[in-house]
């Protein structure tokens, strides 16, 4: 009696249902994804019973062993990459950190003209796909040592730019830096916008210098958003796939990513799996310390004053200088990587950069004029282009209305709900997919959905895997956006349409919602445009029926077809500009105001 | 010593113009509040003090020292005019303890590290939070709060404590206290105090004299209680007191030149003025303190509209005619809604202001 009454009041709240529901739901998508995985490192695979002289299905450990302990084997699969990852990555980190960083300070500490160009242009790198800059590099620094023709630097100036400066480490790591850096500059300048004017204030009358102030009270209190940018950025660079792809294989420098993908697509499954469990527990750790290192004894909530107007560091004569050097570099981020592309793709030999080389048959070119691509028609002629856009478009629009819808109904029952067990439990399931490297994380559906398991057929290469995936990785973005939003919304609010009588239906779409407005369409906005731009999530589980941009540009770039690629990438970043363009002004919601990598 | 002077301050944002064309005197050992509604000037006067805020044009002396001259183009940093500043959030660092937040300034100033710390102990043990020192500030209450930065604040021994609006982030019983406090601080240190409120009894309590602004122009410049007795208009005089003066406009006829009569709805009253007023005049606006309407046996006819006794006193609203005065009636008493009773005005220092609000002379009732 006592607990049925207790299960039915449980039952009365809604909140209660969403998140029993949800939890059922992540916890299949994720918890069990992982432990089949983990599995399938200690299992014998098909393709690899011959080589182990085991029946299939039977237990081993040469998977682990081949990774980690294997004298030949183990260096070139696992340590090497593993240490070109960590080498690119804190790179990464560091140029992210310093570039938005200091564009942060000028910013918002400074006098330094056309501020506002100069925040809106820094943005741009961080909306378009993180390959952007890369494949821009390459178009640009190439050189033939390597094979294939010259980039534009060496066709202009007859100087090969050198292997260490045009491939590898080093412009890996500056690419990825200036992508994640307007993410710091988002972080650091948000901290240095809000923060309390007195706090630096109350120094300057206790006779403190600037140079002690900027030690002792700016920077430490910038501190928390300089570290989580650092460990936000490290996960991020440490699953980035398409950028090494561009910038490493042309010299075989391989990361972690990249060996992941070849290695699970050559016959060492077991050794994949073993891989991507490695690369989560790093990204699984990396976050969990940040949310430790977000601490709580010293609170860092700035009540923002009312002293808003700070003094401005004046930069006297170097003000102009300053000025053009900082929108120059931001032009050349933002904006030439776009020329770079359409000057690319109409070029007919690749190398050859004068007008009379020019040619739009990669565009509107029909299969018979493109005899020198393999008879491929242009790409605005192009049905199987044509199919991969209607692909993108359809996965996108699918993926955001589910990640979205389900993220912000997480959120609400997770605020709602708060203190509970069940409300923590479903908070660290859905986020849990944000910790998992892309690319790990769908060598886990592959791993679970290759096969029948239970009612639910095989689902590899269909569309649906493609629209699940898409929908847990992302949804934590919009179940963060729901939380911090819900936080900020009084429950009375909802209780005093309780109070008489409107139904929860009617609460949440007359009330809830429209007060929420622009954090539930962020909530569609981030994962329509991630997964819009999303190449490592799905390369290893698209078929060519299900071809996606992306992917149809991976295998452009593969087989060398530059101007295809060029002009397909224009197109990705043109489609995700205008459309966040497009949603930031009619609704205020823009990706750049979100999480998001 | 620590004299602050300042000379035709104005300062304008973009258009607006906050403080118009100030000049007061501070005097040393002064305790000053800045009163007055909200966006009157008086935050930005004090940062303007402080050396936060530039004046747009105008002269800031500092001990006969000038800290600031638009002319002269001078601008001394803030950190050299030896300025105390309390904020109004505190502003304490959130990842400093509180002996680090105490100690903050006194290592700017180079101490030896054992003066320092006799100093923030001695900082500590006036401020009642000896118990605090490795504690960071987000694990303090409000009050606590309050009372590191005053700690903090006054730690270097500052000769000018500027001071905004800092009480208004407690509860009300705990603002009680440390105003006591902060008259016993000004005491005990004879530095100057200037002080930002909007509540008027905190300006009334605890100032030497009350800077009263509006719209960026100074009012009245006195101590509390002349400007509560003889404010200079209408406006002061309904700013300062609880509950507020019965500001009648009256129908006027000079009988001689230190003689009126005043006439609004059944109230008919002659007055005898202190100073002269104008001849021909027709209308006056009378200005009557609550506690100075007494309940007599004969007088103006009032009808009761509400009673409120809080036992000390019963604050009542009369109703004459188409309007009702504030009185405040002393003892344990009520009366009824709608009772009928007759008032007398006691004081003979009633305020008599023109027409236009300008304080003319104070006043008492023939009689």
């Amino acid at each position: 009696m006592k607990v049925s009454f207790k299960l039915r009041s449980f039952l009365k709240k809604p909140q209660n249902i969403i998140l029993c529901i949800m939890f059922l739901f992540l916890a299949y998508l994720t918890l069990i994804p992982m432990i089949i995985m983990i599995k399938d490192t200690v299992t014998v695979h098909a393709s690899e019973a011959m080589r182990l002289k085991k029946p299939i299905g039977s237990f081993t450990l040469n998977h682990w062993f081949k990774v980690l302990f294997d004298k030949e084997n183990s260096w070139s699969i696992f340590y090497k990459p593993f240490i070109n990852s960590l080498i690119t990555s804190l790179g990464a980190c560091l140029i992210s950190l310093v570039v938005g960083g200091v564009y942060a300070w000028l910013i918002t500490r400074t006098n330094i003209k056309y501020k506002k160009a100069l925040s809106t242009l820094f943005i741009f790198p961080y909306i378009m796909p993180s390959w952007t800059l890369a494949l821009a590099w390459f178009n640009i620094f190439k050189n033939s040592l390597v094979g294939g023709t010259p980039g534009m630097f060496a066709s202009l100036t007859g100087i090969e730019p050198a292997n260490w400066f045009a491939y590898g480490a080093f412009p890996i790591a500056l690419v990825t830096g200036l992508h994640y850096a307007p993410f710091a500059y988002i972080n650091i300048g948000g901290i240095l916008r809000n923060m309390d004017a007195n706090l630096e204030e109350a120094a300057l009358m206790l006779k403190s210098t600037r140079s002690r102030i900027v030690r002792k009270i700016t920077i430490p209190m910038v501190l928390p958003a300089i570290l989580s940018t650092f460990l936000l950025v490290f996960s991020s660079a440490m699953s980035s796939f398409a950028v090494p792809t561009f910038l490493g294989l042309p010299v075989r420098y391989q990361v972690l990513t990249t060996q992941l993908y070849r290695t699970m697509n050559g016959s060492q499954k077991g050794q994949g799996y073993a891989m991507a469990l490695i690369m989560i527990i790093i990204g699984v750790g990396i976050l969990a310390f940040n949310q430790r290192m977000t601490g709580v004894r010293k609170n860092y909530t700035t009540i923002t004053g009312k002293s808003s107007n700070i003094a401005l560091v004046n930069l006297k004569k170097a003000r102009s200088v300053i000025s053009i050097i900082a929108i120059i570099l931001v032009l050349i981020v933002s904006v030439f990587p776009l020329i770079s592309f359409a000057l690319e793709s109409i070029i007919l030999r690749p190398g050859n950069y004068s007008p009379s080389n020019f040619t739009l048959q990669f565009w509107i070119g029909t299969s018979e004029q493109n005899k020198i691509a393999n008879s491929e028609p242009g790409i605005l002629l192009n049905p199987g282009l044509w199919r991969a856009l209607w692909n993108s478009i359809k996965l996108s629009v699918v993926c955001a209305f589910s990640a979205g819808t389900l993220g912000f109904l997480v959120g609400y029952a997770i605020v709602r709900a708060r203190g509970t067990k069940l409300s923590t439990a479903v908070d660290n399931l859905a986020f849990f997919p944000y910790l998992m490297p892309a690319m790990a994380f769908s060598a886990i559906y592959l791993s679970m959905f290759s096969v029948r398991r239970g009612i639910i057929p095989s689902l590899y290469g269909s569309f649906f895997i493609l629209v699940l995936i898409g929908t847990v990785k992302y949804m934590p973005f919009a179940s963060r956006a729901g939380i911090n939003s819900m936080m900020q919304l009084s429950n009375q609010i909802e209780e005093a349409g309780e109070i008489i009588g409107v139904s929860w239906w009617k609460r949440m779409t007359k009330l809830v919602v429209p007060i929420q407005k622009t954090s539930v369409i962020s909530g569609y906005l981030l994962p329509f445009i991630s997964c819009m731009r999303e190449l490592s999530l799905f390369v290893l589980l698209v078929t060519p029926q299900n071809r996606v941009l992306t992917t149809l540009l991976f295998q452009y770039n593969e087989k060398g077809w530059s101007q295809f690629s060029n002009g397909i990438n224009l197109l990705i970043v043109i489609i995700v500009i205008f459309v966040n363009t497009l949603v930031n002004k009619l609704t205020g919601a823009s990706i750049d105001k979100g999480i998001g990598g | 010593m620590a004299k602050i002077e300042l000379r035709n301050i104005t300062k304008k944002f973009g258009g607006f113009v906050a403080v118009d064309n100030l000049s007061i005197d501070i005097e040393e050992g002064d305790f000053i509040t800045l009163l007055g509604p909200s966006g009157c000037g008086k935050t930005t006067t004090l940062r303007q003090i402080a050396g936060l805020e530039t004046p747009t044009t105008g002269e800031i002396l500092i001990d006969g020292q000038v800290v600031f001259s638009s002319e002269k183009g001078i601008d001394v940093s803030p950190a050299k005019r030896n300025c105390g500043f309390l904020f109004q959030n505190y502003a304490l660092w959130p990842h400093m303890t509180v002996y680090q937040n105490i100690a903050f300034g006194l290592e700017n100033m180079k101490w030896p590290k054992d003066k320092i710390d006799a100093r923030v102990k001695e900082m500590l043990a006036l401020l009642k939070i000896e118990e605090f020192p490795d504690r960071y500030p987000a694990e303090l209450s409000g009050g606590q709060q309050q009372r590191v930065a005053i700690a903090r604040t006054l730690a270097p021994s500052p000769s000018i404590l500027l001071m905004d609006e800092p009480l208004s982030n407690l509860d009300a019983k705990l603002r009680l206290e440390m105003r006591t406090e902060l008259k016993r601080l000004h005491h005990e240190t004879g530095a100057t105090f200037v002080y930002v409120t909007h509540d008027q009894l905190e300006a009334m309590t605890l100032a030497t004299k009350i800077c009263l602004l509006k719209n960026g122009l100074l009012q009245q410049y006195a101590p509390p209680l002349t400007v509560y007795n003889t404010p200079n208009n209408t406006f002061v005089a309904d700013f300062v007191g609880n509950p507020s003066i019965n500001l009648i406009e009256c129908e006027a006829k000079v009988l001689g030149s230190n003689k009126v009569e005043l006439k609004h709805g059944s109230m008919d009253v002659t007055v005898t003025t202190d100073a002269p007023v104008p001849e021909g005049a027709q209308k006056f606006i009378l200005g009557i303190r609550p506690e100075h309407i007494a309940i007599a046996e004969t007088g103006i006819p009032v009808t009761v509209a509400s009673s409120l006794p809080s036992g000390m006193e019963t604050n009542l609203r009369l109703s004459i005619g188409d309007r009702e005065l504030n009185s405040v009636v002393f003892g344990s008493i009520d009366y009824k809604i709608g009772e009928k009773l007759n008032i007398a005005f006691t004081s003979k220092s009633l305020n008599l202001f023109g027409e236009n609000g300008e304080f003319l002379t104070t006043c008492g009732v023939e009689g």
